[in-house]
């Protein structure tokens, strides 16, 4: 075997050459990580929004909350759907919903932000078991109050006790409520007959939430509801709702793996010329090698090798700088929603990277090492 | 100057194999750059470009999906300043009656005269559809890609589904294809039509209004702002291009995202070409060292660095330019196994070509101008007395 420290030595004495072919591959592993930290966020709020055993109505043909719309009729059926949880009081646990988005007032004239309010009832928090109120209170009924999302209180600078213009009225921040990371903390929470009042949306809900004792009866529910004929409504289990919007993320994957794949190819030639030209400048040396008895295979290895060793530098490079992209937290639009989306630099986009790098530096290495192996030890005493 | 190009050729084809790997990468990152940036460009331009300054969109002023009164559109449309109008309707449904979930689409009832005027996405309408909307009541606009879905043909009669209302459809008859991109999915049909046929006469979704100029917008906004400031619900009055904007903004992540992708992509290309253009200024200094003894000055040395460089990036720009163009317009006539959708909503125009080059031309010095600068300064002693 030919020591690895000759093949240390060499990109050491080409320390340029090596440095500019090895950040080449930091670009790429670092283009990658920071896509694909992205979708895994997107795929992370998706899957911890909603829970297993809660079942989500929306009016037939409607797949978002924005658009829906339930008139009275409906939702009296749905909320008296047999398998709906019953409470310590012996009322349905079912959250009647108005899920809206409210345009404010930007800083700049004619600038304006875009905010996610959802109207609910005091069932609201015995559905939702993944809400919490972590500051403050909940609102009360009727006082212009509202409880804000921990995500949505750092993007629009809501504080506990400051206040919100919507419509005619001023509306006082009482609560901080937080939903284990999902969409829910990008929300403002406020009461939902004040909120249709405010706004002309009287008697129209978007949503049903009810909960169910356990996913298999929320399963079953959803399948009542779904034979529902009187007033056909949407019906999937909470879960299944959020993990849809999930699907929307799917093209900027592929994207992302597709322009890395690019990328690889780009930076394969680059490893290709690096190494050739290595291979060019020791041709002396390899057939030296061969006088002194390491075989052809061996020396392709240790071309081969070489290669990696660039890609290898290049992709520790590139996790240490995509890593730094970790728990980044972005705003996006999903199907209407805004959430707030934190990167997810996990140890699978890490090894995936790494694995995508080392693909990289072994195809651009293998052309030149078969170069470097057909080298005769004649060459030598030339 | 002609030995000096046979020069420059001769050199790069010395090392064909060096050449050819620096040309591909360079053809492989370009191309990647030109999809990406025409993705990004593409977003920005619509809200650039294509959405107006001159155009109002009226929308409620505080909840979405906006919603305000018929009897709102008559009191706009009668103030002085108004040069044109439209309103939108949106009118979700299903394509047949069998209810199915991917047979689904918003339908859009509008004003059929002045659709060019009132719709900065609609200019590449074939006039024959727009002119067939207006004359026949029950018309629609339709989308290629729910031409193709439902297999139907112009001239095809079909009855769209209310999803909304349930029982209600509007029986409508495909006079004209709507143009792809953005319009992909879309379904347009006219507003008095829709009143007949639903009975639905007392509010719209949004109302657009075109102005003179930009001073009379703002003018107008502030006006009818405060008109309906006590009204329930009031209204709010942006450009197009700041309403566009506003929802571009949700989005600006992605776009950051693709931004930093497109910077990065070229970085590396500036990393292959120095890259490769260093290791044979190195392999041949001591030809540099006996160009100099014959009487090549230091600047001429350099500008041979920097030609070659620069006809490999410039020439590899242009043929992977080339090639996004290409396969662009492949899949804007629909001749690729698969449709690329980012590309049917930003087609890339044939100047990317041209722009390919200066990219590459800019590329070619950036990437040889530090190699170029160190074999200016090579000194003959040195390299001879290396090689003695």
């Amino acid at each position: 075997m030919i020591p690895i420290k000759y093949n240390l030595r060499n990109l050491v004495v080409r320390w340029k050459t090596t440095a500019m072919t090895a950040a080449g591959f930091t670009l790429v592993v670092t283009a990658l990580i920071v896509m694909l930290a992205f979708y895994n966020g997107v795929q992370r709020v998706c899957s911890i929004s909603g829970e297993r055993q809660n079942v989500l109505v929306l009016s037939k043909g409607y797949t978002d909350e924005l658009l829906s719309e339930m008139d009275r009729s409906a939702v009296t059926h749905v909320l008296n759907a047999k398998g709906v949880m019953r409470g310590a009081d012996g009322r349905r646990l079912a959250s009647r919903e108005l899920y809206s988005v409210i345009t404010l007032p930007g800083a700049a004239k004619g600038e304006y932000l875009m905010l996610d309010i959802r109207g609910v009832t005091a069932d609201a928090l015995a559905v939702h078991r993944q809400v919490k109120v972590v500051a403050g209170r909940m609102f009360q009924a009727n006082r212009s109050e509202l409880v804000v999302g921990a995500a949505a209180s750092r993007s629009h600078g809501l504080k506990l006790g400051s206040t919100l213009k919507m419509g005619h009225k001023s509306w006082t921040v009482v609560g901080v409520i937080a939903a284990e990371g999902s969409s829910f903390e990008s929300e403002v929470w406020c009461n939902l007959a004040e909120l249709a009042g405010t706004f002309r949306r009287g008697g129209v809900c978007t949503t049903i939430v009810l909960r169910t004792h356990s996913p298999e009866a929320a399963d079953r529910l959803v399948a009542r509801l779904k034979d529902l004929t009187t007033t056909p409504v949407e019906a999937m289990t909470e879960h299944t709702y959020y993990a849809r919007q999930a699907r929307y993320a799917e093209p900027f994957r592929t994207a992302a793996f597709v322009i890395a794949a690019f990328m690889a190819f780009g930076v394969g030639f680059g490893v290709m010329t690096t190494m050739y030209a290595a291979i060019g400048q020791r041709r002396k040396e390899i057939a030296v090698m061969r006088v002194l008895g390491y075989s052809s295979r061996q020396i392709l290895l240790s071309f081969l090798f070489e290669a990696l060793l660039i890609a290898a530098f290049g992709a520790i490079l590139g996790v240490l700088l995509g890593y730094s992209t970790n728990g980044l937290t972005q705003n996006i639009e999903l199907k209407g929603k805004e959430v707030a989306i934190a990167f997810q630099v996990d140890l699978q986009v890490i090894l995936l990277a790494s694995y995508f790098a080392l693909g990289t530096g072994l195809l651009g290495g293998i052309l030149p090492a078969r170069s470097a192996m057909q080298v005769g030890a004649l060459e030598a005493l030339r | 100057m002609i030995e000096f190009a046979v020069l420059i050729l001769k050199n790069l084809t010395r090392n064909r194999m060096r050449t050819a790997l620096t040309g591909l990468a360079v053809v492989v990152l370009v191309s990647v750059y030109g999809f990406v940036s025409s993705a990004t460009k593409g977003i920005s331009e619509l809200v650039t470009t294509q959405a107006s300054e001159t155009r109002l969109v009226v929308t409620e002023r505080w909840m979405a999906p906006s919603r305000f009164p018929m009897r709102y559109v008559d009191k706009i449309a009668d103030l002085p300043e108004v040069d044109d109008w439209t309103t939108i309707t949106f009118y979700p449904g299903y394509f047949d009656d069998s209810r199915r979930n991917w047979r689904r689409g918003t339908a859009i009832a509008t004003r059929p005269d002045n659709l060019y005027a009132m719709f900065s996405d609609l200019q590449d309408l074939d006039p024959a559809a727009a002119l067939a909307l207006q004359e026949e009541k029950t018309g629609a606009l339709i989308g290629p890609e729910i031409l193709e879905m439902m297999n139907w043909k112009v001239g095809q009669r079909f009855r769209f589904v209310s999803r909304s209302v349930f029982g209600a459809e509007v029986p409508l008859t495909i006079v004209g294809v709507l143009p792809a991109g953005l319009w992909d999915r879309g379904l347009v049909f006219r507003s008095d039509y829709y009143k007949d046929v639903l009975g639905q006469h007392d509010t719209v979704n949004l109302m657009y209004i075109r102005v003179r100029d930009e001073q009379t917008g703002e003018r107008l906004a502030t006006l009818i702002e405060s008109q309906f400031m006590r009204h329930q619900p009031e209204v709010r009055v942006e450009t197009e291009s700041s309403s566009v904007a506003r929802f571009v903004g949700r989005n600006a992540a992605v776009l950051a995202i693709m931004n930093v992708v497109v910077v990065i992509l070229l970085i590396d290309v500036l990393i292959v070409l120095a890259n490769s253009i260093s290791i044979s200024a190195q392999e041949r200094r001591s030809e540099m060292a006996v160009l100099k003894v014959i009487g090549f000055q230091p600047r001429q040395i350099m500008m041979l660095i920097v030609a070659e460089a620069v006809l490999v990036s410039a020439t590899g720009s242009a043929l992977g330019a080339s090639l996004v163009y290409a396969v662009s317009e492949l899949n804007q006539a629909d001749l690729l196994p698969i449709r690329i959708g980012f590309l049917t909503m930003f087609p890339v125009a044939p100047t990317v070509i041209a722009q390919g080059v200066i990219l590459g031309t800019l590329l070619g010095v950036a990437g040889s101008a530090v190699p170029a600068w160190n074999v200016r300064k090579i000194r003959v002693a040195d390299v001879f007395s290396e090689v003695v």
